[in-house]
Parts: structure tokens; sequence; C-alpha cells
């Protein structure tokens, strides 16, 4: 599945340069959720969330073109990475659990794009989750790490939010946790740790 | 006849199975989901002890070679508040387990105490 393009032209970059509030960045990230392009004219990233299931427009990826932005790849990677876990084998951990479940991958796609949907313009580096891997049991754990902090976000099959929130003051780390969460106070922590 | 329970002492290290395929970060660190089980933090890690194992046992004991060993020591695992006791079992007279995990944060503070072998060969 492509979905990410560069709508730039030949060579053009992302950088932390232009990233700043103010500064049209020269990627344009496709949202599958959407099916649209994130920060496209009359288009508003966050309120195009109105469910639904994920669908590529493989078709205008491709006649775009792949972006060979790092930023860009991370994403891309970290999305294929959360759709790998819906395949692992049965007993991967070899304490018995199943895969991630289809309903905790679409979650978790959701909430990614949702994040990278609020922070893009300004923090799309933070905005990246750090890591996805599996929950024992059929969830799925993302991490994000930003300058106030981490956090980790545990998606239950049954789409359930809870967190570890870990925030740095001096020399000091606070930690938090709470579960059943909902998608949107979820978004919102995550939006306070990528600054 | 079972094998006798030994003390666990603070100096002792402690043996984890690792996925492969679910229980690294990008950056190869161990992720705390290693230390969770059914989505929750798990309150009776299993482990082994090492000075009654070799890291090639405790890898034989996983269903494939898509696994490493993450080693911890007692010390900073009991200084979490966590107990740390000898539980053999007839296929495993090694068996230790970690008691009293109860939140993420604690989960975390494991994996960031956990070190992956490379000693495969001992």
């Amino acid at each position: 599945m492509r979905i990410l393009a560069n709508s730039g032209t030949a060579g053009s970059t992302l950088t932390t340069s232009n990233l700043q509030p103010g500064i049209r960045s020269s990627v344009r990230l496709f949202d599958p959720i959407a099916n649209a392009f994130l920060g496209a004219p009359g288009n508003s990233p966050v309120q195009a969330y109105t469910g639904g299931v994920p669908v590529a427009s493989e078709q205008r990826s491709q006649a775009e073109g792949v972006s060979r932005d790092p930023l860009v790849c991370r994403l891309r990677l970290i999305l294929d990475r959360v759709d790998q876990l819906s395949t692992l084998p049965q007993n991967w951990d070899s304490y018995g659990s199943q895969p991630s479940a289809i309903p905790a991958v679409l979650a978790a796609k959701q909430l990614i794009w949702k994040v990278i949907a609020s922070r893009y313009s300004h923090a799309l580096d933070e905005a990246i989750p750090f890591s996805a891997v599996p929950l024992s049991g059929g969830g799925i754990q993302i991490e994000w790490r930003g300058s106030n902090g981490e956090i980790e976000v545990e998606i239950d099959p049954a789409n359930s939010f809870s967190y570890l929130l870990t925030t740095h003051h001096g020399g000091n780390d606070e930690t938090e946790e709470r579960d059943n969460l909902s998608e949107e106070d979820i978004t919102r922590l995550i939006s306070s740790v990528t600054l | 006849m079972g094998t006798p329970v030994v003390a666990v002492l603070d100096e002792d290290f402690l043996l984890r199975r690792l996925s492969i395929l679910g229980h690294f970060n990008p950056d190869g660190t161990i992720n705390s989901n290693a230390f969770k089980k059914d989505g929750r933090p798990d309150p009776q890690i299993s482990v082994d002890l090492a000075r009654m194992a070799t890291v090639r046992e405790a890898l034989s004991r996983a269903p494939n070679d898509k696994f490493k060993i993450g080693i911890i020591q007692v010390r900073p695992v009991r200084e979490l508040g966590l107990v740390v006791r000898h539980q053999p079992t007839p296929e495993n007279p090694s068996h230790t387990i970690i008691e009293g995990n109860n939140s993420r944060a604690t989960c975390r503070e494991l994996a960031r105490l956990t070190w992956l072998s490379t000693l495969e060969n001992i």
C-alpha cells in the first residue's frame, strides 16, 4: 500500500527548518483515512476524521511518486510495522499470545494519523511514533518520544486506550498511568509530549 | 524428587526470553512489552536463574529460533520493590519468578535494566 507521496519538485526534501509554524513543507502526506493529502487547500485534516476503514489511493500516490524523505520514510516504516503486527505467528511471544487484532491495528493507524494531522505543520519529527510493538493478548503498544517526555499508549483488542506518561522535570522523571481513555483524550496527551 | 529451592541472591543474574518479532524497539533496545502479559503488567514474570542455566539452555526452551535472551541482575529488580524467588519446575530446574510487577512504569524500568545477551554459546 503506497500512501506517502512527495508532491514537490524532484529532489525536494523535508527538513526541520521547513517544519516551523507558518512555513509550508514541500512534502505532502497522504492520509488514507481522510483519503486526502494533509494540508491540501480546503481540506482540514483534523475535521476529515469521520471514521471508516483506511483506503489507500494507490493510483494517486503512484502518479505523484513515493517520497524518500527520511521523516516520511520513518512514518511509512512505522505504519508498515503496525500492519505487520496482525500477521505475527500464533505464540509469537512463547507465552501463547495471538497476533495483534485487526481492530487494534485499525485503531492504532487512525491514532497515528490523527496525531500526524494535529502536529503536521510544526512537529512532524516528534509526531511520528518511536515504536509500535504487539501486546500479548492481541493489543498494540505505540510509543511517542518528544521534547516534554515519553508516552506509551496501549490499544487493546476492544479499542480501549491506556497510557504511561513519563515527563522530565530537571533531573527527575514523573510517571502517570491511566486506563480506558477516549481517542480524543489520548491524542491530546500525545500532543502535549510532542511540542 | 524435585529440584530443591535455592535462595536467590542480589548478585544473581536472571535470564528472560525475548521475542525478536515483538519485544524490541527500532533502535535495538528492549521494549516494556517484554514484561507485560495479556496487555497488562505481568504480575509473575518467568525467568531463569543464570546460576543454574546457560543462555543456550534458556534459548532451547523457546518454541523456535526467533528469540534472544535478556539478562537482568536481581539487585536492581528488588530495588524496584519486586520479589524474586526460585520456583523450579520438573521441566525447568532454573525457573524463577519476579513477583509484584503491577505498573507500566515498572515494566519500563525492567526493560531499561535488561540488556541483551551476546553470549549464546555459553
